[in-house]
């Protein structure tokens, strides 16, 4: 229950406002590198209330700068390249590419270091990345990706898959080096102990899930400071997912799949989700105007919201049936949502530090080497109840043993 | 305050009170919605504390007019009502009425008609808090002799010695190598907004390394001393866990 003057205080992220600037501080996924394909050398960008183009400079590179747009464009419109007019004096804002994102920076002075997390370190065969928008805003599309009890309800399956069937596919592997499937120990363990310490780049964020035979299920997340979130997939593959607002109202969450073992099979993933979203703006195909496809016999039987396999139109669901700006005049938190209340703290400091020009206090920035910020470890495990914690160190640690490429931490 | 009663006036120095106690510093969430006298006694009984230092950061609050303390918070919050603590730094304390809150903070009401001389404790926070704080233990607050060093201490200073001064012989006397203090404000008179010049003998986590005290300090009665919590900072403690959750702090 806050105001709506302090909820705004989070949410919006026009220029000058609170969040919006500390969200300029940092790197900015702005479009995915398929968006900008063959000769084009325009592509309409909508980020933090901006309405950008990316364009290609004679070096090569890419800069991001303003755009002539109508106000009444829609949130996320793409106009036809060549229609595209720049505005002649606009900010220039530096761009580079990364595994198939372009991330601009928006903010004043130096552009910061990337870290070295496993999304930005594993060769580009390891890694894909898509996008997707959600119409509401960034905050609430964050928040439901670091409140590690809602997979249990939100993401209920009443049916277990062949885990043989789950490549691509979050929640549907085996869980740990347990012959039980995600799904079940999510179903029949709704309750988990969370835990949550701050760190270089966040939040780590541990839920545990105490089984029968005194086992525990450990899934350890992450929150990346100051938008994205870093989960266990599979046992192969993590998602680092950022959600960027296009407006206060609207957002795109970004993910890069990282693949610990194999080549990312991209032409799959890929085809997953074209699937389920349109181009050119990634809308999904299911949203509001259609309920989601909603079928009663469904959540009957299958899963706990009737709105088909895929968890991404869940997640929207329930973060869009908020509204386009979630009320928190009507919020009620609890103790369980620790991860959510210790991430507005770090975003009320980040806030306070920059209107007090202390910017060197904002995670990942000051004089931290951010190159040495590895990881973040992100993983499913299953142990006795004793050794939860050693147990889930080490089936990271073999998962990065076995890994091609240079993961170690 | 009556460190008495809670059986820590055993002195280890002539001028300064010294004592170690069975506490240790914590992170915990405050729930909110309630009064925050209420949520911090849930939280003093879950982590078995008879008296704590809290440290609230950028927590929201709400001061809802005509609500009666056991009243549940109603649906949806009107603007005029809330507010944010930007810091506060609560003593909290297990008395026979209940609880006694006294502390510093800084913190400001959306409508200025909301601003009073005090932080009253039947404030709701807006949403649950996480804390950091330092708690001493209900049971056997005080460490008897002989028994392991512990990581926290009380320490009094008489009203006109020099608190810097006081707080290093205290750390020297405790055998650290550095300790961090807080306290010092007037007791039983509430939370009190911080000002900028804050006396310097109010302390919200300030780092002290081990002296002596040099000259000799006459002690005073009780009501003349500043009461301050001490928390091990030095390096090589044993207890690795504690040093880290100290130097949060």
């Amino acid at each position: 229950m806050i105001s709506e003057k302090l909820n705004n205080q989070i949410t919006q992220i026009g220029p000058q406002t609170p969040a919006g600037e500390v969200l300029r501080r940092y790197w900015q996924p702005a479009a995915l590198v398929d968006e900008m394909q063959g000769s084009a050398s325009k592509l309409a960008v909508n980020l933090m209330g901006e309405r950008l183009v990316l364009l290609r400079n004679d070096a090569g590179g890419f800069v991001l700068t303003q755009r002539v747009a109508s106000p009444d464009e829609a949130p996320a419109h793409f106009p036809d390249p060549e229609s595209i007019e720049i505005v002649d004096g606009g900010p220039v804002y530096p761009v580079v590419e990364k595994k198939g994102i372009f991330f601009a920076y928006m903010g004043p002075g130096e552009a910061p270091e990337f870290p070295n997390f496993d999304c930005f370190r594993a060769p580009d065969s390891h890694v894909f990345a898509f996008k997707g928008l959600w119409e509401c805003n960034w905050l609430q599309a964050l928040e439901v990706g670091i409140d590690p009890a809602h997979a249990s309800f939100l993401h209920r399956f009443l049916q277990d898959e062949d885990p043989a069937d789950s490549y691509g596919k979050q929640f549907r592997d085996k869980a740990a080096n347990l012959d039980m499937p995600m799904t079940q120990v999510l179903r029949e363990y709704p309750r988990p102990d969370i835990e949550v310490e701050e760190t270089d780049f966040g939040l780590k964020i541990t839920a545990l899930r105490h089984m029968a035979n005194d086992l525990t299920h450990v899934r350890v997340t992450n929150q990346i400071f100051p938008q994205a979130i870093c989960i266990p997939m599979s046992r192969e593959m993590i998602i680092t997912q950022w959600h960027v607002p296009v407006d206060d109202q609207n957002c795109y969450w970004y993910t890069m799949f990282t693949s610990f073992s194999k080549p990312v099979d991209k032409d799959v993933m890929r085809e997953q989700r074209l699937k389920e979203h349109r181009l050119p703006d990634y809308a999904p195909l299911k949203n509001r105007r259609n309920n989601y496809h909603y079928n009663p016999d469904e959540q009957n039987t299958l899963t706990y919201t009737g709105m088909g396999l895929d968890i991404n139109v869940h997640d929207q669901w329930a973060v869009e049936g908020l509204g386009p700006i979630q009320d928190r005049t009507r919020e009620h938190l609890g103790r369980g949502d620790a991860a959510i209340v210790r991430y507005r703290l770090m975003l009320r400091k980040a806030i306070k530090a920059v209107e007090s020009k202390k910017e060197a206090a904002l995670p990942m920035r000051g004089d931290v080497d951010v190159s040495r910020i590895v990881g973040p470890l992100s993983n499913d495990a299953i142990a006795t109840t004793k050794d939860w914690e050693a147990a889930s160190w080490q089936a990271d640690m073999q998962r990065r043993s076995e890994c091609p490429w240079d993961a170690s931490v | 305050m009556s460190l008495g009663r809670l059986g820590l006036n055993r002195p280890l120095t002539s001028s300064v009170d010294v004592c170690r106690v069975r506490g240790r510093a914590f992170e915990d969430i405050l729930d909110g919605y309630f009064p925050l006298e209420e949520s911090i006694r849930q939280l003093m009984a879950r982590q078995g504390f008879a008296s704590a230092w809290i440290t609230l950061l950028h927590a929201p609050v709400m001061n809802i007019k005509g609500l009666a303390p056991t009243d549940p918070v109603p649906f949806s919050l009107r603007k005029t009502y809330a507010g944010m603590i930007e810091r506060m730094d609560v003593f909290a304390r297990a008395t026979g009425e209940g609880l006694q809150l006294d502390g510093v903070g800084r913190w400001f009401w959306l409508d200025p008609r909301d601003e009073a001389p005090r932080f009253a404790p039947t404030i709701r926070l807006g949403e649950p808090a996480f804390v950091r704080g330092i708690g001493v233990d209900r049971d056997h607050p005080e460490t008897a002799s002989g028994q392991p060093a512990n990581t926290t201490a009380c320490v009094r200073v008489p009203r006109g010695t020099a608190v810097a001064s006081a707080l290093s012989s205290a750390v020297h006397e405790l055998g650290w190598t550095s300790g961090r203090a807080w306290g010092g404000y007037p007791l039983t008179s509430g939370i009190q907004p911080a000002h900028d010049a804050q006396e310097p003998h109010v302390l919200t986590g300030e780092e002290f390394t081990a002296g002596r005290l040099e000259g000799i300090v006459q002690a005073g009665e009780a009501s003349d001393m500043h009461s301050y919590v001490l928390v091990d900072t030095s390096p090589d403690q044993a207890e690795k866990e504690a040093l880290e959750l100290a130097r949060l702090l």
